[in-house]
């Protein structure tokens, strides 16, 4: 554990999805943290802005890797360590952290870019952790502590994304094939983690701007399966994997005439409801898929 | 060590499983004491596991088992097992060794493995025998076969209730053993610890421990094994149906940078075999075996693949698979791969899926190299001391032998640790024979054919195992009636010691017994007991019978105990008619010629020279060349290493050259053997002038092969940028390459056909790689493109130089066998087509340079050679072993033994492995000066003989030759031909007899007489 | 598993390809990246295909890519769909044995694509974004509204932007994007 964030005080990176789609994201996240007593610095007041998306490390790597640098510089400046609510950001600031903190070579080269743009360099002083992970370092024994409510015979199939656990060796979040920690995260509330086929399958969120017909055919697998599974809904750790369960879902439903009534809660809302926090506290107002019926589940302890 | 310091003529051998068997066996024949130590409680190893061994579908257990027995009753070997090496100190020829012997809490001396305190046990504890398939009980024998059968406690499951002691009829059972330490003395170490599994948990992606059909290769053995945990019904674990749809995944854990870089070399193969066996029990059985490179490497194992593509309907997919699902409601798994095939992602849905997960060394192999200082390699194998000394560690006096060296099957495992005897033999060969007991002498009495027989018969009880179904008391008193039986017992277990003294004191000698007879067990692992209790009782051991009445009574008619009785009164009766014609036979002695002949100069011929000069033989080498050297000096590195071909044939011609037990003759061939095992009578013509007679006692055939050159195949031989791998190899030697652009190899260009030369020559891919990787050091620049179906590297070390390989920019092409690349050569310029089954594309390349991959075959002479040494040749030419398993260095005649690729293609590794295995087994033959023959040989009567030769061809063991007879009828010679059988070779098998047109041909022991009687008996 | 008998081999028997054709050099181009160094390691297992949720879409396979990329065919690589419509699941790279790193090596292989050939156009215009405005979709008074009825900070408008218009141009990469106002 870094001693940096020994007292639960992170710097909180949004990234650019979550401030224009998917405020509630932010909100419950912040919301649940106070109750925790978790400190979020917003490094979106300290000059952050885009991690470095996946898309430009498709176009050119130093670009990627320096604007990701970049970002954590910021970080090691606020001697904090970073919590990312987005698996592209974390994905994105996790990977580059390991890069720069084990390849000497890149290292000097990204410092090179750094100090010719007239930014601080990379020393590789913090650590990088998704929400999740932050979560499981504060203990979930801890988290059911502050819990007033429960949820009862509520059916959610978890939804990992890809950019939360791989690529592995930099991420070191859980096992790939069979991870736990979402599913236990999920459990301590009361609901119930069903085991569906899709799970671990990419939503085809990168690809959406690409191919919307290709990336929307990865969607509707996803949420076939995690129906015929018998979820009540889904529990989504990403913007963008929410934007392809949620959005989505609307969408694909108005095409082919179909009805999922499967609402896309990210895992903060989920939670957020455990510690007593409202409805609309949680920025349920702003999912696109109803999801009001997930009151009706809901018991004091 | 110093020159003239005495050293102990005692071995330890580490690990009881066929690699320590065979080194225990070379070494005890060989006149050196064994300690074997087997930390199990059974000896057998890997082996003993498995249901049969490919490619010949023999039952592993049945051809591993008499090994076993000849290690527990050898006076040379004293068997620790259920024991662990402690504490080693001293150096090579004197070292200090404690040895720990984990309590049994059953007395090894009294205990006769009759099995009534586990039938009593009320404790089940899984079976790690049977892959924790089945159960055992906590006092336990680990299966029917072991050796010792010594029952053992497990004390952390007996729960002390007692019941085996109050149960056991010997009284073995002592719950006051405790931990010993036995210290002994030896000269050298074998370590042979072979192998475990890779732990499959850890693959999370296909499942194993979470999907009950997902299941590891040995597990599947036990499943397959009729004496497994499913009696040999090959049954799924989820419902205990029949699984008739089965997947095999090859390469779980082995080459895979994350986990096991290397290649475990054997499971191609042994998927391959489950795969035949599983459609031998369920003809309409779907199997498929999904791969990346077919590894079929080894003699007969590619033909053994096509059997199971061609004749059992097999299915081969060639792709990896990705990760393993399973459906929830049957319990079937998915296997996700790409077929390269079909060229489409397939989901191969099965109802069980066997895993072939990588194998490393077995779980002490660590600590024990730790304790003796050896060096392993990141892998934890034994790091060899050279290339061409595979057997030797850094440790002067420690040797390796088998899996803990390597990767490698039963065949090289058994070749490498008679090289490891071999080794220790030079190393303490002046101690030969000092630590041995001398074979007592027996005064026997004589048995005149005209006295009437006094038989006297024990009928065993074997605690409950015949008593509990056939009614010995019975039986006894029906024997008694028999017509020349003086004296007729039971006892409860006749293999015990007291037994022994009763049949000699109160029987034989009370009763003056002339003739014995037991009825018991089976006479394979107790025959030579009683014989021996016979011989002690002053009676020949030839005029004793066992009749087996459990085996072949009790055992197998369990429900039916008054037809049992029946049937043992019968046996018994049929077993007392022969033995009233039985005659005392008496084994002989031959003298041999204490001299060992290597023909054939290469490295192969050198080493088992050197090896057999070491232990002090006088040794011949011949080679028909005027050089030694043989193929390896054309050559200029020799792969994986880095090393000088020139090198290592140097080193070894001075050490040949130098060696006062070594003649060597060169310009010398073979014209004439006569002969036959330790008297063979050489004659060698020298360089066409001068001859030379020689007396030698046993020969070593290294001939080796030559390299395939494939003339007017693809162009080979109009064009002079068509070459082999040997040309290519020899132009890089001599520096005769210039800088080329596009550089082009074919492997299994006149291998691996469907019909023809079938086999795979198991070195071409790695010559292929080597020559690659010289010419990619010299011309960095240069396009290299190897065209293969598929790479085959069989040995450790291989893959991780596929891989170097390809770090260097080599470009692999893998072609379908069923659309060959197509050379188009004119003049001299190459062009070749090629159709890239990944790429998907043809491709027409223009080629400066195109290499023939070529397999290895047979010399031209061998079929003159295998003539003369009248040995078999097999398939293809090269010469055909004893048995392909477990005798790969000995040929069925007596006397001759081969070795390196006169055998086999191989590389340089397994060559002198082998070569150094073979002067183990030659100088087993000749160490103890005399040839004994056995008593039951067959014999020609001459007067009935009409020479017509059909038994000398029959006989398996070139053991009977014509001789010429003269005869005398007054004053006229009359010439006659003869058949005479040379009791030196014959085994007694008796194939001749009933091959006699004129019943000429008798079987001593057998004889016609006393198998009549027999039939009589069981009829009458 | 005889060629003849399945015959779903070769999409185009008449095309052959000539070694002329081939750009023995486009490997080391990969390689050239850190991202691209383990191209040369692939085995052609075929286990990257399989385990990818989008290779029905693709023109070319995962491992299709690799040896074609080895033997050198530029044009077709560069030329191809798949490579745009990776989803970077990084499954291939998870499960390869070999280390080949394949997400990376599409990586490698999209950034000599963008210089040589064109890009998507989606991802021109979010690169446009980030270069005007740091972000690859606007934040405006609209988001900032929501956020106040969340009771959470507004987002700035510009976050330091000419830090990163600094790196664009340190790296060339405005070579590829029309430099916005």
């Amino acid at each position: 554990m870094n001693e940096v964030s020994a007292n639960h005080r992170y710097a909180l990176f949004l990234g650019c999805t979550i401030p224009s789609r998917y405020n509630n994201y932010d909100a419950a996240a912040r919301k649940c943290a106070e109750i925790l007593e978790i400190e979020f610095v917003d490094m979106q007041q300290e000059g952050a802005g885009c991690c470095g998306p996946i898309f430009l490390r498709s176009v050119d790597f130093d670009t990627w890797i320096s604007m990701a640098a970049k970002n954590l510089v910021i970080a090691e400046r606020l001697n904090l360590d970073i919590v990312a609510l987005c698996n592209g950001c974390f994905g994105t600031l996790k990977e580059v952290n390991h890069l720069l903190k084990h390849d000497d070579q890149l290292r000097e080269r990204v410092n090179t870019v750094l100090s010719e743009s007239e930014l601080p360099e990379f020393k590789g002083t913090i650590e990088v952790y998704h929400f999740i992970k932050m979560l499981e370092k504060y203990g979930l024994e801890n988290i059911e502590r502050k819990m007033s409510l429960r949820f009862e015979d509520l059916k959610a199939a978890v939804f990992y994304g890809c950019h939360s656990l791989k690529p592995s060796a930099a991420a070191q979040v859980d096992d790939i094939e069979r991870p736990h920690l979402l599913e236990d995260l999920v459990e301590i509330t009361g609901a119930k983690a069903v085991e569906w086929d899709e799970q671990l399958k990419c939503c085809g969120g990168p690809i959406l701007a690409i191919n919307e017909k290709l990336a929307e055919e990865l969607a509707k697998k996803k949420l076939d399966s995690a129906k015929a599974a018998g979820a009540d809904c889904t529990v989504i750790i990403c913007p963008f994997c929410e934007v392809m369960f949620d959005v989505e879902q609307i969408k694909i439903e108005s095409d082919l005439g179909i009805k999922y009534d499967l609402p896309a809660l990210f895992y903060p809302q989920l939670l957020g409801l455990t510690l007593g926090l409202r409805f609309n506290e949680l920025g349920f107002q702003f999912n696109k898929v109803d999801a009001t019926k997930i009151r009706g589940f809901l018991k004091p302890i | 060590m110093e020159e003239g310091q005495q050293v102990t003529g005692a071995v330890l051998v580490i690990g009881g499983g066929v690699a320590g068997i065979q080194s225990a066996l070379d070494l005890a024949d060989g006149g050196f004491k064994v300690f074997l130590v087997e930390r199990e409680p059974s000896i057998g190893g890997r082996m003993a596991q498995l249901d049969k061994t490919f490619p010949t579908g023999d039952c592993s257990l049945c051809i591993l088992a008499p090994k076993m027995v000849e290690t527990m009753r050898h006076p040379n070997i004293e068997l620790l097992t259920y024991s662990e090496v402690k504490d080693v100190s001293g150096s090579v020829g004197n070292f200090d060794v404690k040895i720990l012997k984990k309590p049994r809490y059953v007395d090894g001396e009294t205990c006769t493995g009759c099995g009534q305190c586990s039938q009593i046990c009320p404790v089940y504890v899984p079976n790690e025998f049977d892959c924790n398939l089945g159960w055992r009980k906590a006092i336990y024998a680990p299966f029917p076969q072991a050796v010792p059968n010594i029952y053992t406690i497990d004390m952390d499951y007996c729960i002390r209730c007692r019941l085996c002691e109050g149960a056991c009829g010997p009284k073995s059972v002592d719950f006051n053993q405790r931990e010993e330490i036995r210290e002994i003395k030896v000269g050298a170490i074998v370590i042979a610890t072979g192998y475990d599994l890779y732990d499959a948990k850890t693959i999370s992606e296909y499942g194993y421990g979470i999907y009950p059909n997902v299941i590891t290769s040995l597990e599947f053995e036990r499943i397959m094994c009729a004496s497994g945990p499913t009696l040999g019904h090959i049954i799924r674990p989820s419902d205990l149906k029949d699984a008739k749809k089965i997947g095999w995944i090859q390469c779980c854990g082995s080459r895979n940078e994350k986990r096991k870089k290397y290649c475990s070399v054997v499971c191609c193969v042994y998927a391959t075999k489950h795969a035949i066996i599983t459609k031998e029990h369920d003809s309409e059985a779907e199997c498929h075996i999904c791969y990346i490179d077919l590894r079929a490497y080894g003699k007969g194992f590619n033909e053994y693949t096509q059997r199971a593509e061609n004749e059992y309907g097999v299915s081969y997919h060639r792709g990896r698979v990705c990760n393993i699902t399973e459906d929830p409601e049957t319990k079937d798994v998915i296997l996700h791969l790409f077929n390269f095939d079909t060229q489409e992602v397939e989901d191969l849905r099965v109802d069980l899926a066997i895993l072939s997960p990588a194998l490393i060394p077995s779980a002490g192999t660590e600590k024990l190299t730790k304790m003796l200082e050896i060096e392993t390699d990141e892998n934890g194998f034994l790091i060899e001391k050279e290339l061409t000394l595979i057997n030797e560690t850094n440790k002067p006096g420690i040797f390796v032998a088998g899996f803990a060296q390597g990767p490698k099957d039963i065949p090289d495992t058994v070749a490498q640790a008679s090289g490891a005897a071999a080794k220790v033999e030079a190393v303490l060969a002046s101690a030969r024979g000092t630590l041995i007991e001398e074979p007592p002498t027996y005064q026997l009495k004589e048995v005149k054919p005209e006295e009437e027989p006094r038989i006297g018969v024990m009928i065993c009880h074997c605690g409950i195992n015949i008593a509990g179904v056939v009614n010995v008391p019975e039986v006894v008193e029906y024997t008694k009636t028999l017509p020349n039986v003086v004296v007729a017992v039971e006892n409860k277990y006749a293999c015990s010691s007291e037994a022994q003294n009763v049949i000699k004191d109160e029987l034989i000698k009370e009763h003056n017994l002339n003739r014995f007879v037991v009825a018991a067990c089976t006479p394979r692992t107790h025959e030579p007991l009683f014989q021996t209790t016979c011989k002690e009782a002053g009676l020949n051991p030839y005029l004793f019978e066992f009749a087996n009445i459990r085996e072949h009574d009790s055992w197998v008619h369990m429900r039916q105990p008054k037809e049992a009785t029946e049937k043992a009164k019968d046996l018994v009766r049929m077993y007392v008619s022969k033995a009233r014609y039985l005659q005392p036979l008496v084994k002989g002695e031959i003298g041999l010629e204490q001299k060992v002949l290597v023909i054939g100069g290469g490295i192969t011929g050198m080493t088992a020279a050197l090896d057999s000069a070491n232990q002090g033989f006088e040794t011949y080498l011949v080679e028909k060349q005027s050089e030694l050297g043989g193929l390896l000096k054309d050559l200029h590195k020799v792969a994986p290493s880095d090393i000088y071909a020139t090198d290592i044939i140097g080193k070894k011609i001075r050490a040949v050259q130098g060696h006062h037990n070594i003649k060597v003759l060169l310009n010398t061939e073979i014209e004439d053997i006569k002969g036959f095992v330790g008297n063979f009578n050489v004659k060698l013509s020298i360089g066409n002038s001068e001859r030379k007679d020689i007396r030698i006692g046993a020969i070593i055939v290294a001939t080796g092969a030559k390299v395939f050159e494939p003339v007017d195949m693809d162009g080979y031989g109009t064009n002079s940028n068509i070459i082999t791998q040997l040309e290519l190899e020899q132009r890089l030697k001599n520096n005769e390459i210039s800088d080329l652009k596009n550089v082009l190899m074919i492997q299994c260009v006149g291998a691996r056909e469907k019909e023809g030369r079938t086999y795979c020559s198991r070195i071409c891919c790695t010559a292929a790689i080597k020559n690659a990787l010289t010419l990619r050091e010299r011309f960095p620049k240069t396009n290299i493109y190897i065209l293969n179906r598929d790479i085959i590297m069989p040995a450790k070390g291989l893959e991780e130089y596929y891989r170097l390989a390809r770090s260097q920019n080599i470009t692999f092409i893998r072609f379908h066998e069923d659309k060959p690349p197509v050379v188009t050569s004119e003049n001299d310029s190459v062009k070749v087509n090629v159709y890239d089954t990944s790429a998907k594309v043809e491709l027409c390349m223009n080629c400066d340079l195109l290499v023939l991959s070529t397999p290895l075959v047979s010399q031209d002479d061998a079929v003159n050679l295998q003539k003369q040494l009248k040995v078999p040749l097999g398939q293809d030419s090269f010469f055909l072993e004893a048995h392909m398993k477990l005798r790969p260095l000995d040929f069925a005649t007596d006397g001759v033994f081969i070795c390196g690729t006169a055998h086999y293609p191989k590389s340089v590794s397994e060559a002198t492995a082998q070569a150094s295995g073979a002067a183990s087994r030659a100088t087993i033959l000749l160490s103890t000066g005399v040839i004994e023959t056995i008593g039951y040989v067959s014999v020609v009567d001459e007067t009935r003989c009409i020479g017509c030769g059909t038994c000398v061809s029959i006989c398996p063991y070139s053991a009977i030759e014509t001789v010429e007879v003269f005869k005398k009828y007054e004053d006229i010679s009359i010439k006659e031909v003869k058949s005479r059988i040379n009791p030196a070779l014959c085994k007694g098998c008796g194939m001749c007899r009933p091959a006699c047109p004129v019943g000429a041909i008798s079987a001593k022991h057998f004889t016609e007489e006393q198998i009549m009687e027999m039939i009589k008996a069981c009829l009458f | 598993m005889t060629y003849g008998q399945r015959g779903i081999f070769m999409e185009n028997e008449e095309q052959c390809i000539d070694s002329s054709q081939l750009d023995p050099n486009f490997k080391y181009e990969i390689a050239a990246s850190p991202e691209g160094r383990g191209i040369f390691f692939c085995y052609q297992c075929g286990t990257c295909s399989a385990s990818c949720p989008v290779q029905h879409a693709f023109d070319l396979k995962p491992h299709e890519i690799i040896q074609k990329s080895l033997l050198g065919l530029r044009d077709e690589v560069l030329n191809s769909k798949t490579i745009w419509i990776c989803t970077t699941c990084f499954n291939c790279l998870e499960r390869c044995p070999q280390g080949v790193n394949l997400t990376d090596v599409l990586f490698a292989i999209k950034n000599i694509a963008s210089r040589d050939r064109e890009m998507p156009d989606a991802v021109k215009t979010l690169l446009e974004n980030i270069f005007e405005m740091g972000r690859i979709a606007e934040i405006s008074d609209f988001e900032n509204e929501d956020r106040e009825d969340l009771g959470l900070p507004a987002i700035p408008e510009e976050p330091d932007v000419e830090g990163i218009r600094k790196i664009f141009k340190k790296t060339k990469i405005t070579e590829l994007i029309e430099e916005g106002e």
